[in-house]
Order: C-alpha cells, then sequence, then structure tokens
C-alpha cells in the first residue's frame, strides 16, 4: 500500500520513499562523521571519506568522474547553476537554446537570463512530446553556446533523444546541460557517450533525502559560480557540505545502481497493468507515445471531467489515491498543463490530467486497486456532470 | 487551482453528495434551471418537483447536475437539501451570503455559489 495509511501512493515522480540504507547512512554521519569535511585533522577527514564514497557511486550512476561533482541542494539549484553559471561565463553572446515542456527551474531560470539581456530560444514539441532535431540543429546553428534539454519529463515521462541531442551539440561544439531529475536510476546516462556537459540530478527523485543533489561539470566547460564564500566545491559553490544529506544520496545511489535493471522492467509492466484498466473507460487519453515514455510514468486525459474535480476526488476519496496533476488544473483560467497543452492537448483535456508514477513500494495490489479507484471516480464524476 | 483540503468544510459534500440528479429517483421536474460560469469551467442545473398546497406549491424534492471544481457540487448540493419543503417565495429567499456562509467559501470559491443560486433562479422560472 503505503508509508501513509490507507493512501495508494503513486507519486514517486514528486518524491519516492526512502531507499533501503539510506537512513542509517545518515545516521552514521550525523553521529560518527559529524566533523566538517573540509577540516584537515582525521575527524574532517573521516567526514570527507564519507564526501568521496558518496561522490564515487553517484559518479558511477552516470559515468562521470567522481571530481566534476558539485553537491547542491536539489536539482533547481543545479539546474540554475548550470545556466546562470554558463550564461555568465559566455557574457554578452550569451544564447540558450532549451524546450518548451522543461520544468520550471528550467524555464523560469530562462526567463530571469533573457530579462538580463541573454538570447533564449525555446523550442516546440511534437503530439509525442518529443523534441524536433532539425530544429534543435537549425538553433543551436544560429549561435547557441549553451542547450538544455530535460532526459525525462517530469509531468509526462517522456523520454528526450538525449545520445542524438548529444551528437548534434558535439558537431557544433555547443556545451549540452541536461536536467536528470527524473532519469536518473530509471535510465542509462553516460555523460562520455552522450556529450552531456552539465548534468543536474536530485537524491529524493531516487530514494534519498531532500534537500541534496548535484550538479556534474565535465572538465573545460565553462560556468561562473553563483554562490560565494568559502571556496569549497572548487569555488564553484561555497558552503560547508551537508555530509549526513550526501551520504543519504550515496547510499540511494548505491541501492539503484543495484536494482535498476530489474526495477525497471518490473514498473513497466505494473505501470502497463494499470493502464488496462484504465483504457476500459471511454474518453481516456495516454499522453506520450508508451515506447518513448519512461517505465514509472502513466500520464492520462478524460474526457468529460472537471480537473480539479478529479485530482480532488481521487486525492481526498477512499481509499485515496496520491497522485498528481500536471499543474494547476483549471482549463478556463488557461492554468492546465503547458506541457501537455505544448502536446496539442486541448485546454480542458491538459486540465483533466493524471500523473501516475510508480517506485519501488508499488505492487501488484497497489495498481488493482488504484485502477479500479480511478475508473470509480471517473464514472462518478461524469455521472454528476449535466446532461449535453 | 486552490488547494483543498480535508479542513474545506464543503469537501464532504463533494465527496458524497446527496442531491445529485444521478442518484434521485424523482422521474416528474417541474422546473430545470441552468447557469454556467465559463470563467471558471462550470456548469450547474438545479431540478425542482413541485406539489401544489393550498394556495401555494411547495417544492418537495431538488436535484442537481454539475459540472466543475468540487466547490461547485458541493454548493449545489448543499442549495437543493435547502429547497426541501420551502414554498417558491421562500425558495427565491435564499441568498448567495447563505451559502457563502454556510460552506464558509473563501472569496475565490464565491463564484460557485452565485452559479448554485443562478441556476436556482433559473428553475423557479421556468416552473410549469
Amino acid at each position: 500500500m503505503s508509508a501513509a495509511g490507507d493512501v495508494l501512493y503513486l507519486d514517486h515522480a514528486a518524491t519516492a520513499p526512502l531507499a533501503p540504507g539510506v537512513f542509517a547512512a545518515m545516521q552514521r554521519a550525523l553521529l560518527d562523521t559529524s566533523a566538517n569535511p573540509a577540516s584537515l585533522h582525521a575527524p574532517g577527514r573521516a567526514a570527507a571519506d564519507e564526501v568521496a564514497a558518496a561522490a564515487a557511486g553517484l559518479a558511477g550512476l552516470v559515468n562521470a568522474r567522481p571530481r566534476d561533482l558539485i553537491w547542491t541542494s536539489g536539482a533547481t539549484e543545479s539546474i540554475n547553476l548550470a545556466l546562470k553559471g554558463a550564461a555568465e561565463f559566455a557574457g554578452g553572446d550569451a544564447h540558450v537554446v532549451s524546450v518548451v515542456t522543461e520544468h520550471s527551474a528550467t524555464l523560469d531560470t530562462l526567463d530571469w537570463l533573457e530579462k538580463r539581456g541573454a538570447r533564449v530560444t525555446r523550442l516546440g514539441v511534437d503530439d509525442h512530446g518529443r523534441l524536433d532535431l532539425e530544429a534543435l540543429d537549425r538553433a543551436i546553428a544560429d549561435g547557441a553556446t549553451l542547450v538544455s534539454v530535460m532526459h525525462v519529463n517530469n509531468e509526462t515521462g517522456v523520454i528526450q533523444e538525449i545520445a542524438a541531442i548529444g551528437d548534434l551539440c558535439r558537431e557544433h561544439g555547443v556545451a549540452l546541460h541536461v536536467d536528470a531529475a527524473q532519469s536518473l536510476g530509471r535510465l542509462p546516462i553516460d555523460m562520455d557517450a552522450m556529450n552531456i556537459a552539465l548534468l543536474s540530478v536530485s537524491a529524493h527523485k531516487i530514494g534519498g533525502p531532500k534537500g541534496i543533489g548535484a550538479l556534474f561539470v565535465r572538465p573545460r566547460t565553462g560556468i561562473a559560480a553563483q554562490l560565494h564564500g568559502g571556496g569549497q566545491q572548487r569555488g564553484l559553490r561555497s558552503g560547508t557540505l551537508a555530509t549526513h544529506q550526501i551520504a543519504g544520496f550515496g547510499a540511494a545511489a548505491d541501492h539503484v545502481a543495484a536494482t535498476r535493471g530489474e526495477e525497471q522492467a518490473r514498473l513497466g509492466a505494473l505501470r502497463d497493468r494499470l493502464w488496462g484498466q484504465i483504457d476500459s473507460l471511454e474518453g481516456v487519453m495516454r499522453n506520450g507515445a508508451p515506447a518513448q515514455v519512461a517505465a514509472p510514468f502513466l500520464n492520462v486525459s478524460v474526457a468529460g471531467v472537471h480537473g480539479e474535480a478529479l485530482l480532488i476526488g481521487l486525492t481526498e476519496g477512499t481509499p485515496a489515491l496520491a497522485v498528481s496533476s500536471g499543474a494547476a488544473c483549471s482549463a478556463a483560467k488557461g492554468q492546465s498543463s503547458y506541457v501537455l497543452r505544448a502536446m496539442g492537448r486541448t485546454p480542458r483535456e491538459a486540465g483533466a490530467s493524471i500523473r501516475f508514477s510508480l517506485g519501488a513500494n508499488t505492487d501488484d495490489a497497489t495498481i488493482e486497486q488504484a485502477g479500479r479507484r480511478f475508473v470509480a471516480e471517473v464514472e462518478r464524476l461524469r455521472a454528476l456532470a449535466p446532461a449535453a | 487551482m486552490s488547494a483543498s483540503t480535508a479542513e474545506d468544510p464543503w469537501l464532504a459534500r463533494f465527496l458524497a453528495p446527496r442531491h445529485a440528479l444521478a442518484e434521485c429517483a424523482i422521474i416528474q421536474w417541474q422546473g430545470v434551471g441552468d447557469a454556467d460560469t465559463p470563467g471558471e469551467d462550470a456548469h450547474c442545473r438545479i431540478h425542482l418537483a413541485c406539489e401544489q398546497e393550498d394556495n401555494e406549491r411547495r417544492i418537495v424534492a431538488a436535484a442537481f447536475a454539475a459540472f466543475g471544481p468540487p466547490v461547485v457540487v458541493a454548493c449545489a448540493d448543499w442549495l437543493c437539501e435547502q429547497l426541501r419543503d420551502r414554498t417558491i417565495n421562500d425558495a427565491r429567499s435564499l441568498k448567495l451570503r447563505d451559502i457563502e456562509q454556510a460552506l464558509a467559501l473563501a472569496p475565490g470559491e464565491r463564484y460557485a455559489a452565485l452559479l448554485a443560486i443562478d441556476a436556482l433562479a433559473s428553475a423557479l422560472g421556468n416552473l410549469g
């Protein structure tokens, strides 16, 4: 079921429960290696060893060097550092090419940069949420200094072709930043083979604690620091390292590394089973081409129900379903999911959308109950609505 | 979207309305009225069944159908509950403020009360 009583928890893309070993690692770091890892004495070195071990584990997940890792407070900070840092380094020539379906951490940062003189190109997506590589090619040729693309979309789970995008960036000699908050541990990531210069990740999406993330910066990638102080982390992100958070992230990375192959296959099968239950309803549309969606994700739009009513009905009814809508969901107020609207959905379809995201504690019984509950709630709301 | 929580006084009505048309066995409705609020993507329909009693008509049953955010369903349900056994004149005296107060609506939710009141006014006007 879930960690929260009678709630069917299917919101792992928002936050995953702590993975095995994470709490113990954090407790050990808090109690046994609590010194400042920047200190030169023995307790400090012990804390530094804790940090180094975590960095090695995390770097191994993405084929990067541990020393290329900058610890941050989470993916949002990583993205800010990558985009602002790269734009500042590029100076007056800064031109960032990105995608309209990116997370708000990217979109809002790009807005901020644009107001300060940077050039920003936002590319659209097709009906399946995928970026057109020819359009990207043209945009890069128009003087791009950085390309920023999320690997797996946080609402739909749609996977962008990072390897092909990396090839394009390599051909043009442009740095590529990838927001991998939703792909870390779910999809193979190889910074070297994919030509990724900057990679943003977050711990709590893979069963680590909240409040810790990382930005991988490959050698000779130009970024300027955005947080100044004691000069930690090669001066790119000052501040004393949160050893216990880092240890937790490292433990989560180790767990994911050991389990991800089988686990993603299991979640994909459960996700397809959930869709099989929901698909029996008329007027339900699956967002994203199934073959191009990461295993734990199922995003559906539902005709004939109001988005807010559907979300509240699911989350507050019994048994409660812990799911998310893509965004605030009043179609008439223009607040429906910008991601789904970019994929060609109408405001109502985009407003009445639900994201299921599966994870380690999802089992057959959860999927069976969740499917039944979803169908029943949609039927209830449709019955409440006036006949046309 | 407003952040609905278990503390919302109208949440229980949304989750288990007692006067939904779909659940109602009444067949013969004498008055049906609609109202919508395009700005909120919401629509409310009120159905009234009446009986003649001495010199005045009395509402014996009311039911609703609604599309919109949860608060729209709750307001319609509360209003239908209040209508039972009221005379037509008495039903006309129900005001927006009555719903607002009963369900402790936030300013951003008042449109839902207005929607229900407007649908009632339309239904009363359409009584045969």
